[in-house]
């Protein structure tokens, strides 16, 4: 079997995840580390309602850019996230599922689960779980969310992240993320690369070199500040929003070097107390405000 | 059918690998105490202890159906309660016998030291021990040590992972319970790629081979020796794999159906230092490293797949592919630190925290090359060649390793990488392997700092971290030892007594704690400390005295280890020898000399003198420097003795002279051993308590200067 393009490594997730009664989503507008920070994950794994959905995630780490140089590191990258609430009783078997439509035949790979407990200081969350690895090669962590801003997950989501470029690295055996195939459109071959490199090359310059960190600083107060007002005028949506962009702030500070060791904690601090005030704003109007939930 | 095996597995998802031992251990044992609390006959001493990823079982052979009879026994009133003036019963004894369910003429009695009472004594049928079963594995799994509880699905429950099945099977019967959502069968499961299909358990003994057949090897010593074989199988000729006990553990607790594939990497990656390579592959990827004979990594490594695969060659090809990411990335960390300098990195330690009243890593730095060189000071006017500039320069790289991007990837390699990159940037191999030698001991079994230059700042380090750690009141207290004082402790200790390092404890304890900011000082504040100078002395002199106990305690430890008695170690530990060298000789030659004959005589006769000398108030050190008039020695056996002990006394002088290294404790001892008959001969026929206080000052000072010889050595009446 030839191997999948990158863009058929999401369409078969679609494709899967969609049989598995998830609501496919688009990704995120905004700038996020992990697919965890969408509210479809981090806001809807509280409260007591079920929900099931799998959507792409664009990934923005500055720390981890590498101007294009790296086959292994991007600034910007993929994960495929799928959440189930409550996690079904064989959600495992499902995963392997989705790998085995992947053209990954577990009688030849080795394939296992090794312990790997996920903590998200920034948002108040934790749960339990593991790495999954293809021989030996992580490509997508699997976790039971326990807390999420500093509440109770009950049910319990169950997190299922793949690594995209990763996979698709494997599944088309090649040592570099430019070298994957995308597709093959009229003119030729499409690779990563193709899409994205030039935009690590830039990316990286201004993560690393050019992003102001004045305004960063500044900007960090200020959505802070806003996401402090409209929690306060109980619209937690919007609010959570605001949090996401002081987060982002903090990353490009971080990859700056803008921030010393003993005011990172601050930050982080600062970030996860916003991320709790939102969760309890969102779990709170059905008891304290009907009618804010019929609106 | 008296007896049969009782199995219990419990399935799950992947458990975590450092968690499945001791949990599988727990649940066994929580398993057999359960049974031998309700009195079920088994034969707990064979009980199999099983524990893969995914399972936790107990196979306890000899398990009898039922429990014996049971014997209840409840106490009522006493009689003067329970029976009226008429010897009627009172409501008291109704009411009890109601509630035993019988009448109260039906009671018996018995007597205790109130009195006597009356007792309801009831013989109950032993119950069957399926009816047992369930709740015995209850409460054994709710009793597991988890250091992680976590809930799944919607239930109110937590355990280690969720659970999938459970099997109780007694004999070839299915013990019907549930446990965490799940009922009870005999339908266990296989591998979760290689066997997907359940697995039959036609009785609990046929288990292992059964789940064998089903490619899980449950027995975890077997997966150990499994994989142990599987990997001498694929090893290269001439390679030798480093397949250490943690990596072994890990490894068996990973794989249900251990299966080895020898791979390689790029020889290449191997200019990169090969700790870094090695903590890489085993940290990261539980790969097993290869070796040559003479201990050089190769590019030869072997990773353990959890599975009999179509096509090994696919995996090995995976697990060639992932290193390489790994040791590009280590080849990068590496070659970016070697831009860096060392010393360039001292200024970033100023802004790590070292502890908060300590203040950053740079300040902890200062002082050790401080105190490091004070040391080296101290060494070489003992004839020692060591270059104090050069002790306190590489003191002060010491810390400049950890702000390398190496060693925040891999923090377990701090000092290894501080080697290479001073021997790479050009320092000496002395300073190199000082930066790496100054953690030792690393742990137990460890040697010490090898070089004097190393071993200078070992001990720096080491002082100024229990000075100041105990300075701020976070000494050690239960299992919370944070900073790691016990071995750091004992380090320091034996880098003394192994290095043959002559030092005085007190003053470098002293010296280490002088550098501690007032500030520190536990129960102090900084406004305070000004206008307090006399208060910060004494909590100086009340740490330093702490730090020294905790030395000794560890040292204690040491010696009785090596088979020293608690008695030896007292017996030199009560005269304070002032270095830890010096200590030691003192105590080799005690044990040498305990081992004599006349040892315990000569022990006795010291205790006697010790105890006449404290009857009498008499301070032994003062009186024994009064010296003898030779004109009061009366008695015959008192000039023996006087005369014994001067002539003791001068042969010893060139034995005790001089420094701890050269001295003669044991020539000593066994010098003094000779007064042993002159000892006894006055206690035989002198009056030490004369009435002439003249003639009993000069005994009591003939005895104190017994005391005084043997103390020069050790207080011999202590053994």
């Amino acid at each position: 079997m030839a191997a999948p393009t990158f863009q058929e490594v999401i369409q078969t997730l679609n494709h899967y995840w969609a049989a598995q009664g998830c609501v496919l989503l688009q990704p995120l507008d905004l700038e996020v580390g992990a697919g965890t920070f969408h509210p479809a994950t981090f806001l809807r794994a509280l409260g007591p309602d079920p929900w099931a959905a799998a959507y792409v995630q664009p990934c923005r780490r500055p720390t981890d850019g590498r101007y294009g140089e790296n086959p292994n590191r991007l600034q910007q990258y993929y994960q495929y996230q799928v959440v189930l609430k409550p996690n079904p009783d064989d959600v495992l078997e499902r995963y392997f599922r989705s790998l085995r439509e992947l053209g990954i035949d577990p009688l030849v790979h080795d394939l296992r689960l090794v312990e790997d407990n996920w903590e998200s200081p920034t948002l108040g969350a934790w749960g339990l779980g593991w790495e999954v690895w293809l021989n030996g090669m992580e490509v997508t962590q699997f976790t039971y969310f326990q807390q999420a801003g500093g509440l109770e997950c009950k049910p319990v989501t169950a997190e299922i992240t793949y690594g995209l470029e990763r996979l698709a690295m494997y599944l088309q055996d090649v040592d570099s993320v430019f070298d994957l195939v995308w597709t093959t459109a009229p003119h030729g071959v499409v690779r990563y690369g193709d899409v994205f490199h030039r935009n690590e090359v830039e990316q990286s310059a201004y993560n690393f070199e050019h992003a102001d960190t004045r305004e960063m600083f500044h900007r960090f107060d200020a959505c802070e500040a806003e996401a402090n007002k409209l929690i306060a005028l109980n619209l937690p949506l919007p609010a959570y929003e605001q949090v996401m962009q002081a987060s982002h702030a903090f990353n490009l500070l971080d990859a700056r070097r803008a921030i010393s060791v003993t005011e990172r904690q601050r930050y982080i601090l600062r970030v996860r107390t916003l991320a709790q005030a939102v969760a309890n704003e969102w779990v709170a109007p059905r008891a304290a405000q009907p009618e804010a939930a019929n609106g | 059918m008296a007896e049969r095996s009782l199995l219990i597995e419990i399935g799950c998802e992947e458990l975590p690998i450092h968690a499945v031992d001791d949990l599988a251990r727990a649940f066994a044992q929580g398993v057999c105490e359960g049974l031998a609390k309700r009195g079920i006959a088994a034969d707990i001493g064979h009980a199999c202890v099983s524990a893969t990823p995914r399972r936790l079982a107990v196979r306890v052979p000899g398990v009898a159906f039922t429990q014996p009879e049971q014997h209840n026994e409840s106490l009522g009133p006493y009689a003067n309660i329970a029976l009226d003036a008429n010897g009627q019963p009172t409501k008291a004894l109704l009411g009890f016998a109601g509630k035993a369910g019988t009448d109260w003429t039906q009671l018996e009695r018995t007597t205790d030291a109130k009195g006597e009472r009356f007792v309801h004594r009831r013989v109950s049928p032993g119950r069957a021990t399926a009816e047992l079963v369930p709740e015995i594995a209850r409460e054994a799994a709710l009793g597991l040590p988890i250091p992680k509880p976590m809930r799944w699905g919607d239930h109110d429950f937590a355990f280690v992972r969720p659970v999938h099945w459970l099997v109780m099977l007694h004999g070839d019967q299915v013990i019907a319970g549930e446990l965490f959502g799940v009922r009870s069968g005999r339908q266990s499961r296989g591998h979760r790629f290689m066997h997907p299909a359940p697995v039959h358990l036609a009785d609990a003994d046929s288990y292992v081979d059964a789940m064998r057949a089903a490619k899980v090897l449950t027995d975890p010593g077997e997966r150990r020796q499994r994989i142990r074989d599987e990997v001498a199988r694929v090893a290269p000729s001439g390679g030798t794999p480093r397949l250490d006990d943690a990596l072994l553990d890990e490894l068996a607790n990973l794989n249900e159906w251990p299966v080895a594939i020898g791979c390689a990497f790029d020889a290449d990656f191997l200019a990169v230092p090969q700790e870094a390579l090695v903590t890489t592959m085993r940290a990261n990827q539980k790969f097993v490293p290869v070796f040559d004979t003479e201990g050089r990594l190769g590019e030869h490594f072997i990773g353990i797949a959890n599975l009999d695969s179509k096509d090994p060659a696919q995996v090995r090809h995976g697990y060639e592919r992932v290193i390489r990411p790994r040791f590009s990335d280590a080849k990068y960390f590496f070659d970016e630190d070697l831009k860096t300098p060392l010393a360039r990195h001292q200024q970033g330690l100023r802004n790590v925290t070292y502890q908060k009243a300590l203040g950053s890593l740079w300040d902890k730095t200062v002082r050790v090359a401080e105190l490091a060189s004070a040391i080296a000071q101290r060494l070489f006017a003992q004839g020692i060649d060591v270059d104090a500039a050069q002790v306190a320069h590489a003191a002060g790289l010491s810390r400049c390793d950890l702000l390398t991007r190496m060693v925040g990837e891999f923090p377990e390699l701090q000092g290894v990488m501080g080697r290479h990159y001073a021997a790479a940037q050009g320092e000496s191999v002395e300073v190199a392997n000082a930066l790496d030698e100054f953690y030792r001991p690393r742990h137990a079994g460890d040697g010490i700092a090898e070089g004097v230059l190393a071993q200078c700042v070992s001990l720096a380090d080491k002082l100024d971290t229990l000075a100041g750690i105990f300075a701020v009141g976070m000494k050690p207290s239960g299992n919370k030892d944070p900073f790691a004082l016990r071995r750091m402790a004992l380090g320091l200790a034996r880098t003394f007594i192994e290095g043959g390092l002559d030092l005085e404890l007190d003053v470098l304890l002293q010296d280490a704690l002088a550098q501690i900011p007032d500030g520190t000082f536990e129960g102090m504040h900084e406004s305070e400390t000004s206008v307090r100078d006399g208060s910060v002395r004494d909590s100086r002199a009340r740490v330093a005295a702490e730090v020294r106990a905790f030395v000794f305690d560890r040292l204690r430890g040491y010696y009785i280890e090596q088979g020293f008695t608690p008695q030896q170690f007292a017996a030199v530990e009560a005269v304070r020898p002032a270095s830890l060298v010096d200590f030691d000789r003192r105590l080799r030659a005690v044990a040498a000399f305990a081992r004599q004959p006349d040892a315990e005589r000569l022990a006795a006769a010291n205790k006697r003198v010790a105890n006449i000398l404290r009857k009498e108030g008499i301070d032994a050190d003062a009186a024994s420097r009064r010296g003898i008039d030779p004109a009061l020695l009366r008695e015959p056996a008192e000039q023996v003795l006087a005369t014994a002990l001067e002539a003791a006394r001068m042969d010893n002088l060139p034995r005790l002279g001089g420094g701890a290294a050269g001295r003669d404790y044991a020539g000593a001892l066994t010098r003094l051993a000779q007064l042993q008959g002159p000892v006894d001969g006055f206690f035989d026929a002198v009056m030490v308590m004369a009435d002439d206080p003249a003639l009993r000052n000069n005994r009591v000072t003939l005895l104190a200067r017994i005391k005084a010889s043997f103390d020069a050595i050790a207080d011999i009446a202590l053994l």
